[in-house]
Parts: structure tokens; C-alpha cells; sequence
């Protein structure tokens, strides 16, 4: 075979195959198609949560499993230990890249995803995806080390805890309601919802394998007075404290001025005046 | 009706809000201590971040103890100038005491010598408040030869000396500035307020009469919780708004009722309820101490 003909052999099946690969995600993509509704939420002064619904399609002889997760974030924790007799903080570790939001939500068992499975789309029973993901720096007097996730697992475990408690994580099997190649899940936000963009997939596996997956995003920002408390406090600090000494100075004049007025309205209806019993005779002095 | 929290990021029932400001601006007015010790362990308790609940607690304090040193200067009870000499004194012995934490907590135990200090401080001054207010109150008779019997103290013997009306007291100013800067002191070292170490000084150490000293001790904590406050929103951005004002309108409500009540109340009963919350807080912080926490790690910041 002659050079030329050969480079262009060479050519013709890297175009093949790179055209192969870019057709892969958009081929999956295809299989699965998933929606929210709401795709954003407004939070008020009202807010109180919300629920929204995850609906798509998907191949009727598949799993289906959607995972709900938010930007990952900082949360600083204290942990207490035995000093002497006492408990008391012994260290504080601030946790990064942990999302305030992940929750998983399937038609069939996470344990029927194969483990290799399990680690590339991040749905596992122990929420190992975000173990791996978080970095800690634990401070312990004048000690400081860095902890891996899996590493700093009394951390995470505890951090987990509170988050399922608030149902900001969840793990929820056999939820997703499948009718032929239609899929849906209810999912009810608390009010302490994640703000900003999160992201749900969802992947419909066939015999430990991904048919396909799709993406969307669901987006919760803060409006009204929310909006603006939060704005304000992170962005002009010094201000936002001023408006709040001069609210509460005058909250609380403005409730003295009520009730010296009360107050006077009383004794001029009832010509009484208010008994003071404190006795100087009393006085320790 | 729920309230959603800006900073916090929760709601909370509104009149639980409401309610709970209104019992601790009660304890204002009463006694001229902002109420921290209790409101922040109660918000962290509704699911509020311990950082949020301390900032936004010390934001209401500015309300209840504005309304609460309002009506008690209406009264008569506040001593301006000497709440301000002492305030001055408050601020730079908070202002050392805040480097001196740093300091200390370099040479490692601070914590844990700061914890035992504070119980045994409020275990000694709520012991010594109750027992002098019950004697006062079943020996009243003989409290007029008690009071003869002594001596002037130490505040009233150093040089520059003033006399002010309002407390009827004639102390020296240093002597003042150096309690305000002490009890300045202690309350960063110790993490608190200072209205509990406030209150028995100007009782006791200065000998204002009960209410004064309240009043008097109430107006120096409006300018220490604004000082807490700026500081909380430009450095930790942890003060909620919402959050505040719905506590500090049913603060500066209770304030104003516990300014009423005390009023009503004789000098050694307010001592002596006031000597029984301390005692509470003492036994509190003590089981919280002693007692294996249900939970090792929490969310950090807070008091």
C-alpha cells in the first residue's frame, strides 16, 4: 500500500470514529428525555417549600433512577470531645464541596447497579459520590491537617445526618411511578431548599448498563425581601448592619411610645396611677 | 403564618418568633440583661444556623434594651453619666479582652479554664445574690442596722471622685471605668453578653439601688449589642433581618411589660428571681458540660 493511500485510510476512520463519539451522548440523550415543572422557584417571605415534578421518557424495559444535586458549598462544623471530665469543642472543621442538596430517587433497587455503575453516576446508598468529592480542614488547637472525604467520615456521616433530617438528602427506592415509556416523581423541597442552579439527571439502566441519560436544571433564587436581605448582607455588610441598629432603635422607641401613650390612656380612664412597690428601705445599702 | 428566613434559610412559625422575643425582652426589662444566654440556644433548638441565631439575637437585644432604657429612664432609673463611664471602660476591656482570647488560646486549655471559670462564677454570684435577698427578705427589720454597719467600699475611695444623683452614689470615676473595663473583659474572654456579671457589680461592688442598676446596666447593653451587631453584619454577614425583627418587636413589647413588673416588684423579690436564673444558667451550662451530647458534631459558630 502506497504512504498516501494510507494516510488517508488513517484519516477517513478517525473521522469515522470521532463522528461515532459525538453521536454517543446525543444518541443517550435521545433514549431519555426529563423535564421539571416547576423549573424555577421563587422564595418569598411566604416560602414554606415546594414540590415539583420530574417527568420524562424513557425505554419502557429500563430502571429509571434521577439524582437531584446542588452547587457544591463550604459548611464550617464543631465537634465536641472529652476534656478531663467535661465535653466541650475540641475542634472545628470546615467541609468543602459538599452540595446542600442530593437526593436520589429510582424505580427499581441502587443495589441492582453494578458497583462501577454505582461510582459514575453517583447514586450509591452511602452518598460515596460526595464523600469523594469533599476536602476537610479540621482544626484542632493549634493543629491543622486536611482530611480526605472518606477520611473525615465522622464529619460527612454527621453533616449527612442532619441533611436527611431536613430532607435535603434522601435516598428514596421504587419512587419514580413508570407507565410505559413515561416516567414521574414527586419530589417535595423543605423550605431550607438549596438557592441557586441544581441539577437533576436522570439514566435509565438496562441489565447494569446506561441506556441513556438527560439533564436539566432547576433553578431557586430569592425574591421580595428575601432577595434583598441577602443580597444586601453580602454585598454592603457595613449598610445592611446600619439599617438593622436603626430598625431595632426605632422598633424600639416606637413600642415605648406606645405604651407610655397606653399607659397614660389607662390612668386618665381610670384616674389611677401605676403602683411602684420598690422600696428604698429594701435596698441592700 | 410561616416566615421564611433570608440568612437562616428556614422558616419559622411567626408567632413562635414573636413569642419567644417576648419572653427574653421580659427578662430585659426585668433584670437589664439581653437574654442570649437563652434565645440563642432556643433558635438553634427551631433548626436556625448557631451563627445566625447569635447575630440576629444581639440585633433584637438593640431593641429591647432601647425600649426597656426608655422606660426606665422615664422612671428615673438610668444613670447616664455613670452607665457611660462604665460603658467607655466596657468597650476597650472588651476590645483587650477580644485580643487576649486570641493570646490564651495559644497556650491551649483556654476553653476548657474559660467553661470552669464561668460556672463557678455564676454558681458563686447566683449562690451569694439568693442568699442575700432571701436573709433581706425575712430579716428586713434588722436590714437598716446591717446597712450602717458598713464601711465605704474601695469604688468609693479612690481619687476622682463624683457624685451622681440618679444612683445617689458618690464613687470614684476611675474605680468605674475600671469595673466597666473588668466586666468589658471578662464578657469577650467569656463569650457573653455581660449583663450577668453587670448587674451583681452595680449592685453590689457599687451599691446602686436593684432598679437603677437595672435601668443603668440596660442602657450600657444598647450600645454593646450595636457594637455586636455592625460587627456581626461586616465581618460574619450572619445578622437576619427578618429574623430580628420579628424577635425585637416582641422583645421591645415584653421589655416594656418587664419595666412594668419590676416596678411592682420589691427590690430583694427581683434580686432573688434574678439570683435564680442565674443559678439556671449555671445548672444548664454545667449538664451540658457533664451530660454526653446527643450529637458530637454540630454546625459551628453561635455563642
Amino acid at each position: 500500500m502506497k504512504p498516501l493511500v494510507k494516510v488517508k485510510t488513517l484519516t477517513c476512520l478517525l473521522f469515522a470514529l470521532l463522528v461515532f463519539l459525538c453521536s454517543v451522548p446525543a444518541a443517550l440523550a435521545d433514549v431519555v428525555k426529563v423535564n421539571v415543572a416547576p423549573r424555577k422557584i421563587d422564595v418569598g417571605i411566604n416560602f414554606t417549600g415546594q414540590t415539583i415534578d420530574v417527568t420524562g421518557t424513557a425505554p419502557a424495559d429500563s430502571q429509571i433512577y434521577i439524582k437531584l444535586v446542588s452547587a457544591p458549598r463550604s459548611v464550617d462544623l464543631s465537634r465536641k470531645g472529652k476534656v478531663g471530665v467535661l465535653w466541650m469543642n475540641v475542634a472545628q472543621a470546615e467541609v468543602e464541596g459538599v452540595p446542600k442538596m442530593y437526593q436520589v430517587y429510582s424505580s427499581g433497587k441502587i443495589d441492582a447497579l453494578p458497583a462501577q455503575l454505582q461510582e459514575e453516576t453517583g447514586i450509591d446508598a452511602d452518598f460515596n459520590a460526595v464523600r469523594d468529592a469533599a476536602t476537610i480542614k479540621e482544626t484542632e488547637g493549634n493543629r491543622v491537617r486536611k482530611l480526605s472525604g472518606r477520611d473525615g467520615k465522622m464529619y460527612l456521616d454527621a453533616l449527612f445526618k442532619m441533611y436527611r433530617d431536613d430532607n435535603l438528602y434522601a435516598i428514596k427506592e421504587d419512587a419514580v411511578q413508570k407507565n410505559g415509556n413515561s416516567f414521574h416523581v414527586s419530589i417535595s423541597l423543605p423550605g431550607s431548599v438549596a438557592q441557586g442552579e441544581s441539577v437533576i439527571t436522570a439514566y435509565a439502566v438496562k441489565d447494569g448498563t446506561i441506556l441513556g441519560q438527560s439533564k436539566t436544571t432547576l433553578t431557586v433564587r430569592p425574591v421580595g425581601l428575601v432577595g434583598w436581605a441577602r443580597t444586601m448582607a453580602k454585598t454592603n455588610g457595613p449598610l445592611y448592619g446600619i439599617y438593622a441598629v436603626f430598625i431595632a432603635l426605632a422598633a424600639g422607641l416606637g413600642i415605648d411610645m406606645l405604651f407610655n401613650y397606653l399607659e397614660k390612656l389607662i390612668r386618665a380612664l381610670t384616674g389611677k396611677v401605676p403602683r411602684e412597690a420598690s422600696d428604698p428601705a429594701a435596698e441592700i445599702h | 403564618m410561616s416566615i421564611f428566613l433570608p440568612i437562616a434559610g428556614v422558616q419559622m412559625p411567626a408567632y413562635l418568633v414573636l413569642g419567644l422575643g417576648g419572653i427574653v425582652g421580659l427578662l430585659s426589662g426585668l433584670f437589664g440583661v439581653g437574654g442570649g444566654f437563652l434565645l440563642t440556644p432556643l433558635l438553634m433548638m427551631t433548626g436556625v444556623p448557631p451563627a445566625v441565631a447569635a447575630a440576629s439575637d444581639t440585633n433584637q437585644i438593640v431593641a429591647a434594651s432601647a425600649s426597656g432604657t426608655l422606660a426606665h429612664g422615664r422612671a428615673g432609673n438610668v444613670d447616664f453619666r455613670l452607665g457611660l463611664v462604665m460603658l467607655v471602660g466596657g468597650m476597650i476591656g472588651g476590645t483587650t479582652g477580644t485580643s487576649l482570647v486570641r493570646l490564651l488560646r495559644q497556650l491551649g486549655n483556654f476553653d476548657f479554664t474559660v467553661k470552669i471559670i464561668y460556672v463557678v462564677m455564676l454558681l458563686g454570684v447566683g449562690s451569694f445574690m439568693f442568699l442575700e435577698s432571701f436573709n433581706a427578705m425575712r430579716k428586713k427589720g434588722e436590714q437598716a442596722q446591717a446597712r450602717s454597719s458598713r464601711g465605704p467600699g474601695l469604688a468609693q475611695r479612690l481619687p476622682f471622685r463624683a457624685y451622681f444623683a440618679t444612683s445617689g452614689i458618690e464613687c470614684s470615676v476611675v474605680a468605674l471605668f475600671g469595673l466597666g473595663f473588668l466586666i468589658g473583659m471578662l464578657a469577650a474572654l467569656m463569650g457573653v453578653g455581660g449583663g450577668f456579671i453587670m448587674l451583681p457589680v452595680m449592685i453590689y461592688v457599687l451599691r446602686i439601688p436593684t432598679l437603677k442598676a437595672v435601668g443603668t446596666s440596660l442602657f450600657t447593653t444598647v450600645f454593646t449589642a450595636i457594637n455586636v451587631t455592625l460587627a456581626n453584619s461586616v465581618v460574619n454577614e450572619t445578622v437576619d433581618l427578618v429574623l430580628a425583627l420579628l424577635l425585637l418587636l416582641g422583645s421591645s413589647v415584653g421589655a416594656q411589660i418587664g419595666v412594668r413588673i419590676g416596678r411592682m416588684l420589691k427590690a430583694e423579690q427581683l434580686r432573688i428571681v434574678f439570683s435564680l436564673i442565674v443559678l439556671g444558667v449555671m445548672v444548664k451550662m454545667a449538664h451540658d458540660l457533664l451530660v454526653t451530647p446527643s450529637s458530637l458534631i454540630v454546625l459551628g459558630g453561635g455563642h
